[in-house]
């Protein structure tokens, strides 16, 4: 047998799963151990490995790959982590990390309910505080000249300054370091003289070479801060699984989309940030390619939130910023926008307005929704989904788990008291509420940026996913929703991550290039970027093979701001690929940003070329067993269940685990409660479970 | 002179003209303009709450479309736009989450077209009026509105519009913001509201009459595209909307959010006493190269749930110094919403219901025509919401209800730096320098303010980079920092504002114009506590800076630079040379409670941090530090300190009437 082993480690689950060469997955759900992240990382491998009748060593033994997602990177930044941490910029520069850019510092990453609350906002603690920032007599200008040479003696200075102080950890980025890197790379030579070989050192100009101080030094700070715990972290995790047998490389998954073998991973641990959403997508891109879809709408609800992400043509759109506390720092990453609102979001009425609200607040897993009878009083959509009777209170999580449906109604009664409705009311107000935000966070994503929603296809994932996404695509008027894999939907981030392959990207930006573009220079840049990728995956064990190289070029318009990607293709351009670059650039964002929105008048700007290389890893196969069909799904027993958006109850098919299986037809209204979700089909739709274990639901 | 037709006049065009668009409570609208007034109040709180989102997302949206057609960097970078969501008469459902300002302002557009339009040339399906007249409802001309009404089934069913700010509409300025305007006839002429787009066709006569008055027709003509695309998208999703709910139902819902609205304010009003409340500022020069003061004041009078607001004393009108009826009318949203409407979307127009504005025409803060008013959008409508926040802040501190919701916004001051010349790539540029949005924001009564967090009410306005700005134009910064002492002192200081100090790099000079106001005196005292530090700029001429970078130099301040310093009035004009050094200082915002009531070990900490000098430690906050390297609290010397701050107040303070 040879396996692939993820895990996916978030705030409050550790998602493990274990595929085999048919495409069997086997799943491990531990609590997560924030005191000790890794502790869940293994007791997650010893579910898996007990249910596969063997223990942690035999599963290792076994296994080809092992790859891991981790929250550690995400928690050590919102915790703020105990890490003495400098930054050394170019003087004059010092406050940048802040003023954060003004009004961004206040309202980034926040819902516009959260910033308009001015009584509370603030700007968060410092990455690094004032005192703790070094500025540097040198100076570079926006060609890339040096206007004020490197002053060696004032940078030694400064290095035997920190070198005497307790540093854990070292950022440095300059003004234009992107565009001519000669000093920080100096400064970086300088530190490694002066201070321990164990301080963590990362330079802007390595790490995210990208025109904008402000996001690139928060990058850099925010990996300086939380370097030293996340590498020793991973290192840990390496150095175990080497312990109980595992003789291949440990691979962290990135957010832009790949996976790092560890010893990239521990030198830019601020790629692990939202890798876990990012994994989700990199999965859906799979399948995507497996099933023929090109677009797809990929729509995670857990416990806390609902993340969105978009693939279009295949590729999962990524953007080039992500924010993290209020931080807007320069990593690209998959585009995935959140909202709070997930299976333990509370249900509140405004005051003196009497609305009924949902979100953005949530229960989180202790004490969980009020049903879970662990003194929650607080009423969930989770909550509504019970009184429903979607979810079967003696039969929760597969059996596993029994629901406490007084402690749901007790939780409504407030909500009742205070707008004069009845029970069922509450339930059915709570999901449409609910549902209606998702929809809305959909139709932004699709609707506003270019895309229509009916070209798409959901793919509902997540713990609740499956459950409420069906109703929210028919108001969509989206024809066709999978739930991927069928159970192992509700780990899908886990399994998305054996789908990624290694990633290098490397971009070259700000060259204020206009057209007509040279073909030759253009080959000449890619080349250089090309020739560093390839050696990375080389040294990685990549043969020639293996490797995929992908160029793209982002143009805008002379006068306008707005940046597009296009695909450059490969080996030598010529002045042909340079006209079809920038059709292709107009065609485009015709598309994004509409009609007679181009100024082509105002000419063409080159703003970065960029380089994805993937060295391809041994992905999953996705065909499941050869089933007997449960092509009736066995002896279907029947229950009225109320559906909220139809506002009544329905005599509704009801499906557990072991009724259902690869080839089987369903009508709705049904329900499939499986072992760790809860599929919702409405009365208008039906559908197939194909070989994969795919749940497709069609209106 | 009033046209008779058929019984219907409109308002008054010439008076507005002349002294700004008052509605009436009743409008007079041509009688073949069927109004959807109908809609169902039968509501069910679930069917409220999920239209309500949708509502909201359909504005946000309209805004995004904006944005992403125009791709001008004053939309991308500055956000300086708005989208509004009307009723069928013009009450505001919702305010995009941009620049605040443009909203409230738009229900004067659409009544104003209601009386004035509806009959010639009408008001149809698909039709879209521009307009940019500060008379009738406009900060100033370079803010356009365009303005579209929807109708289902023949009438009148809702309005949309939005609000973009524009590089450049003319006038003797580069900009259209002419400091140095003795009356509107040196500015951008208004355009008053006319046809833009017919029945879904965009007029071409009309687009070039307007691009016609630009420096950059070509960006103005993008923008037009964008800010049509935007309300032709939005319309398509209000018929959507009405097409799945019905429009008695999407009607009853939008006003039930303003009834909302109005449900809030007046609860929180009438947690307060009736009185009036006076605030009394200065407006330094009324255009380039004036320095006398202009007094600005204000009266809010709270009688049982109607506020109204007068300003008896204010100075008359002179100069490019002025604000019309609208910039005042629309100021008032930007003390309301954040403190008073904050968890209704920033929805006012319930608020407006009951708020009278009762001031005199002819005066700086209702200007009258002829007057200057492009700067009406920038500095006379900040020391208006200076003024406004005076009077609103010190009648919430009568009621315990509404004191904790105070925010001391108002900036000291602010400052606009428009630049121009040959770029560094060898193209002629212009500018209005975003660093403008580094401004302080203000204290809480239970905590600080934020250090350059920028516009109170325009939530999502960026800092440029440096490396945006050295990109884009011939600059070289020294420095940009936090300003210290910047931040009003208070037990709860304000938030401090930014230095940003810079050379021409890489061209022969810039051509500057500094147009700004609160430099010599702050535009708000705050309540109980300091004011924030006023705007500066100055110069370095013919500075050493050349043999500083030589000698592997930056300086860490304009003081440290030799040559000669000069120190500008609020409005000036120069050129800046390739060695001369200048620096500018945004404002900082008030502080709430006395300074000597705060916590040492916060003084402490902004002394670390550079927000606070030893010296205003010392002698504001009484508070000494021991003298080690690890500085702390020395705190019975603290304690000394203070009594005797004390005892110095109380030795110099006169009662003002005895003396």
């Amino acid at each position: 047998m040879s396996y692939l082993v993820n895990v996916d480690i978030g705030g409050t689950h550790t998602d493990g799963v274990v595929i085999d060469e048919q495409g069997e997955i086997t799943d491990g759900k531990v609590a997560s151990t924030p005191d000790d992240f890794s502790a869940g990382f293994f007791s997650s491998l010893e579910v898996m490995a007990n249910k596969l009748g063997t223990d942690i060593e035999g599963l290792l033994n076994d296994t080809e790959l092992v790859s891991h997602g981790t929250t550690v990177g995400t928690n050590a930044v919102l915790e703020g982590d105990d890490v003495d941490t400098k930054l050394v910029t170019t003087k004059g520069s010092e406050s940048v990390l802040s003023m954060m850019r003004g009004a961004a510092g206040r309202t980034s990453g926040l819902s516009v309910e959260e910033y308009l609350h001015m009584q509370e906002v603030t700007k968060p603690d410092p990455l690094v505080s004032k005192k703790d920032t070094y500025g540097l007599n040198e100076r570079i200008d926006c060609m890339g000249d040096v206007v004020v040479e490197f002053d060696e003696e004032q940078a030694r200075d400064i290095a035997e300054t920190i070198a005497e102080s307790d540093v854990d950890s070292v950022a440095i980025s300059c003004l234009w370091s992107f565009l001519n890197p000669d000093h920080e790379e100096r400064m970086e030579e300088i530190l490694e003289e002066e201070i321990d070989s164990d301080v963590f050192l990362t330079r802007s100009s390595d790490l995210t070479p990208t025109w904008g101080e402000y996001e690139r030094t928060a990058a850099t700070a925010i990996n300086a801060l939380i370097g030293p715990s996340t590498s020793e972290y991973i290192e840990k995790i390496d150095d175990r699984l080497e312990e109980l047998g595992y003789d291949g490389t440990l691979l962290v998954m990135q957010v832009g989309g790949g996976v790092a073998p560890a010893e990239d991973a521990i030198r830019e641990p601020v790629r692990t940030i939202d890798s876990g959403p990012a994994a989700g997508m990199t999965g859906c891109s799979y399948l995507a390619d497996t099933l023929e879809h090109d677009n797809i709408i990929a729509a995670d609800m857990g416990g806390t939130s609902f993340d969105v992400g978009l693939i279009t043509d295949g590729e999962p759109i990524t953007k080039a910023t992500n924010v993290v506390r209020q931080y807007d720092y320069s990593i690209r990453n998959i585009d995935i926008e959140s909202i709070g609102n997930g299976g333990g979001s509370i249900a509140w009425v405004e005051e003196n307005t009497d609305r009924l609200r949902v979100g953005p607040q949530s229960v989180g897993a202790d004490p969980g929704p009020a049903c879970y009878g662990q003194g929650g009083e607080k009423f969930t959509v989770t909550d509504a989904a019970v009184l429903c009777g979607f979810i079967d209170p003696e039969y929760f999580l597969g059996g596993r788990e029994s629901l406490d449906l007084d402690s749901a109604k007790a939780a409504a009664e407030s909500l009742m008291d205070a707008t004069g409705m009845e029970l069922m009311d509450v339930a059915r107000g709570v999901i449409e509420i609910s549902n209606a935000q998702m929809a809305d966070l959909i139709s932004q994503r699709t609707i506003n940026k270019g895309y229509d929603p009916r070209n798409f296809t959901v793919y509902a994932y997540g713990g609740a996913g499956p459950l409420y996404l069906p109703s929210i695509a028919n108001r969509l008027s989206v024809d066709e929703i999978i739930v991927p894999t069928g159970d192992s939907s509700s780990v899908w981030s886990a399994v998305g991550i054996s789908s990624s392959d290694v990633l290098h990207r490397n971009e070259e930006s700000n060259m204020r290039t206009f057209a007509p573009f040279d073909p030759e220079d253009m080959t000449e840049q890619f080349s250089t970027i090309e020739d560093d990728i390839r050696a990375d995956l080389e040294s990685e064990g990549f043969d020639d093979e293996d490797i995929r190289l992908e160029r793209y070029a982002n143009l805008s318009y002379g006068l306008q701001v707005h940046e597009v990607t296009v695909p450059v293709p490969s080996g030598e351009l010529t002045e042909d690929d340079m006209g079809e670059i920038i059709s292709r650039f107009e065609e485009k964002y015709e598309q994004l940003y509409g009609e007679g929105a181009g100024a082509s008048q105002t000419g063409f700007e080159l703003v970065t070329l960029r380089v994805d290389g993937y060295g391809e890893s041994t992905k999953p196969s996705l065909r499941a067993e050869a089933a007997e069909a449960h092509t009736d799904g066995g002896i279907v027993e029947t229950e009225e269940i109320f559906w909220p958006a139809e506002n009544e109850y329905l005599d509704t098919a009801v499906y557990y685990q072991d009724d259902i299986g690869p080839g089987m037809d369903f009508d709705g209204p049904a329900v499939m409660r499986l072992n760790n979700t809860t599929v919702a089909i409405p009365e208008s739709d039906s559908g197939e479970i194909d070989q994969y274990n795919n749940i497709i639901i069609q209106s | 002179m009033a046209t008779d037709d058929q019984g219907h006049e409109g308002s008054d065009v010439w008076e507005d003209f002349q002294q700004g668009y008052v509605p009436e409570d009743n409008l007079d609208i041509h009688p073949d303009l069927d109004l959807h007034e109908q809609y169902t109040k039968d509501i069910d709180t679930v069917t409220y709450e999920v239209l309500r989102h949708r509502l909201w997302t359909v504005n946000e949206e309209h805004g995004q479309t904006l944005e992403n057609v125009s791709g001008s960097p004053v939309a991308y970078f500055g956000q300086d736009f708005n989208p509004t969501l009307m009723t069928h008469d013009g009450e505001v459902v919702f305010n995009g989450p941009y620049v605040q300002l443009f909203s409230p302002i738009a229900e004067l557009q659409v009544k104003w077209i209601l009386e004035n339009r509806s009959d010639n040339p009408g008001i149809e399906p698909g039709d879209i009026f521009i307009s940019n007249d500060p008379w009738v409802g406009s900060t100033h001309q370079p803010d356009v509105f365009f303005v579209a009404p929807i109708f289902v089934d023949g009438e009148l069913f809702c309005w949309i519009a939005n609000t973009l700010h524009q590089y450049d509409i003319g006038g003797k300025s580069a900009g259209s913001f002419v400091p140095g305007a003795s009356d509107v006839f040196e500015e951008s002429t208004p355009i008053p509201p006319i046809k833009a787009v017919e029945g879904g066709e965009v007029r071409k006569d009309v687009k070039q009459m307007y691009q016609r008055h630009s420096r950059m027709p070509d960006m103005v003509g993008l923008d037009f595209n964008a800010q049509v695309a935007g309300l032709q998208v939005t319309q398509e999703q209000i018929h959507d909307l009405i097409d799945e709910y019905g429009a008695q139902t999407v009607k009853g819902v939008m006003d039930r959010i303003i009834e909302d609205s109005e449900t809030k304010f007046l609860e929180k009003i009438r947690e307060l006493p009736d009185g009036t409340w006076r605030a009394r500022e200065f407006m330094e020069g009324s255009k380039t190269g004036d320095d006398d003061l202009y007094v600005a004041e204000l009266q809010l009078k709270k009688e049982g749930d109607t506020l109204t607001f007068t300003n008896e004393g204010s100075a008359k009108n002179e100069g490019s110094m002025n604000l019309t009826y609208a910039g005042f009318r629309t100021a008032i949203s930007c003390a309301v919403n954040p403190m008073l409407l904050y968890d209704q979307l920033w929805v006012t127009s319930g608020a407006y219901r009951h708020i009278d504005i009762d001031t005199d025409p002819g005066t700086l803060n209702r200007a009258e025509y002829p007057s200057g008013v492009s700067c009406g959008g920038t500095l006379s409508i900040e020391l208006s919401i200076a003024l406004i926040y005076d009077v609103m802040t010190r009648m919430f501190s009568a009621s315990d209800e509404t004191r904790d919701e105070i925010i001391t916004d108002p900036l000291a001051g602010l400052i606009v730096l428009s630049q121009a010349g040959m770029d560094q790539w060898g193209n002629p540029f212009g500018t209005m320098n975003l660093d403008v949005m580094g401004t302080g924001f203000g204290a809480r009564t239970d905590k600080d303010g934020i250090d350059v967090g920028g516009i109170l009410f325009s939530p999502k306005g960026k800092l440029p980079n440096i490396e945006n700005n050295e990109q884009d134009y011939p600059m070289l910064y020294l420095y940009r920092r936090e300003s210290e002492d910047s931040a009003g002192h208070g037990e709860f200081r304000g938030g401090g504002g930014m230095d940003s100090c810079f050379i021409p790099h890489n061209t022969e000079a810039i051509q500057t114009v500094v147009a700004g106001n609160g430099g010599v005196t702050p535009n708000t005292r705050g309540i109980g506590a300091y004011p924030g530090a006023p705007i500066r700029s100055r110069t370095v001429d013919g500075s050493d800076i050349e043999e500083r970078f030589e000698n592997q130099e930056i300086p860490g301040d304009i003081e440290e630079v030799d040559g000669d310093m000069e120190t500008y009035p609020p409005k000036a004009e120069f050129v800046q040379g390739a060695i001369d050094v200048m620096e500018t200082r945004s404002p900082g915002t008030a502080g709430y409670g006395d300074p000597l009531e705060r916590d040492p070990e916060k003084v402490l900490e902004d002394l670390k941090e550079e927000i606070v000098s030893e010296e205003a430690a010392n002698d504001i906050y009484g508070v000494v530090f021991d003298d080690d390297d690890e500085r702390t609290v020395d705190e019975q010397a603290t304690e000394d300190r203070r009594e005797e701050l004390i005892e110095t107040r109380l030795a110099e303070s006169t009662i003002p009437a005895e003396e």
